[in-house]
């Protein structure tokens, strides 16, 4: 058997639409942190509509996507989880995961799912002197729109706990695991030594199309159905 | 900052200006979404910027002396507005000018006016919240 020196030791794990969409993310949710800080309201709520897009087409790319990608290899079962976290997650040799591990998933599904509520709370949120809204807030009371810019800045600041822990448990794999995480995601590619488990990828034109169909859903909701 | 048991005309102020804060916030969002709209349903406009006007004339009574922080009561009123009334008080002349404004130009139906008048008041509530309202915590 010959095995080309090329692929002799990596494997593919991510595709690149997660991984487009990881950093697209990334720095779009330090664009709107941005600019809200600077009160550059319209540029914020341009960027909220963006990720918006991104977390629709994620939330699809776990039902239609690369077999890493799925909510299968996301969401795993708490007996999995369990086991991981016992036997697995503070050993340095132990085996690897070609995609989320079971205690990583759970923090991405978390993201996601805290993501969406930032953004959905920002459609319909209002600024204490009704210069500023979302626009879906003439579908809200005057109260349900203040209540939801509240809600907006809360999960704002459970989002930031949340990166966090990821941040810092992608720096104790680095660190103490010395399991290099950003590299796969920029790149798509990790070191694989052991047997290789099948893992299936999606075509690029099925992102697209995907993508597509989430940016015109958004479209609709803020151009046809909102109000600016 | 001494914390003393507020009287009931204290605390009924204190409830009044804030409830009727409320009911502006409520109409000027009306108002604000009929603009955005761009096609206003002008008996929607009427009825906000009249009840807004209505209620911009009846706020600065509510502000009575030691119904700041000092009552103990939960209110973001800073200290400010009774250190510098003056000021205060010109501002609040300011805010039941543009309320008028805001709602002739809704009885007009003058819609150019409206949309002056709406983004006009809209700055100066943004003012005044800016100068003596605690932030939201």
């Amino acid at each position: 058997m010959i095995i080309t020196p090329r692929h002799h030791g990596w494997l593919r794990v991510w595709d690149a639409p997660t991984r487009i969409f990881h950093w697209a993310t990334v720095i779009l949710i330090a664009a709107a942190w941005w600019t809200e800080k600077q009160r550059m309201l319209q540029a914020h709520r341009l960027i909220g509509y963006a990720l918006f897009s991104l977390v629709l087409f994620r939330f699809a790319w776990a039902l239609i996507g690369s077999s890493t990608s799925r909510f299968s290899a996301i969401l795993r079962s708490p007996a999995v989880v369990y086991n991981y976290a016992r036997h697995e997650l503070f050993r340095r040799d132990a085996e690897h995961h070609a995609g989320h591990n079971p205690v990583g998933g759970w923090s991405i599904g978390a993201m996601l799912l805290v993501l969406l509520a930032q953004i959905v709370s920002g459609l319909v949120a209002v600024d204490v002197d009704g210069l500023e809204s979302g626009p879906l807030s003439y579908l809200v009371s005057f109260e349900i729109g203040r209540l939801a810019s509240r809600l907006h800045a809360q999960t704002f600041d459970i989002l930031l706990a949340l990166i966090c822990l990821h941040v810092a448990a992608v720096a104790f794999h680095m660190l103490y695991k010395r399991d290099n995480l950003v590299m796969p995601m920029l790149s798509g590619l990790r070191r694989w030594e052991s047997e290789r488990p099948s893992l299936r990828f999606a075509p690029l034109s099925r992102a697209l199309a995907a993508f597509i169909a989430c940016a015109l859903i958004v479209w609709v909701l803020v151009n046809v159905v909102g109000r600016v | 900052m001494l914390a003393y048991a507020a009287t009931p005309a204290i605390v009924s102020a204190i409830k009044a200006r804030q409830a009727n804060f409320k009911e502006i916030g409520g109409d000027f969002k009306a108002v604000s979404d009929e603009i955005k709209s761009g096609a206003p349903n002008l008996s929607a406009v009427r009825s906000a910027a009249h009840d807004l006007n209505q209620r911009a004339g009846g706020q600065l009574k509510y502000f009575l002396r030691g119904s700041g922080p000092e009552s103990g009561v939960t209110t973001r009123a800073l200290p400010a507005i009774w250190s510098d009334g003056a000021e205060f008080a010109k501002r609040n002349g300011d805010f039941v000018r543009a309320a008028a404004d805001l709602d002739s130009a809704a009885q007009k139906g003058d819609v150019a006016r409206l949309v002056a008048a709406r983004s006009a008041l809209g700055m100066i509530c943004k003012g005044c919240h800016e100068k003596y309202r605690a932030e939201e915590e």
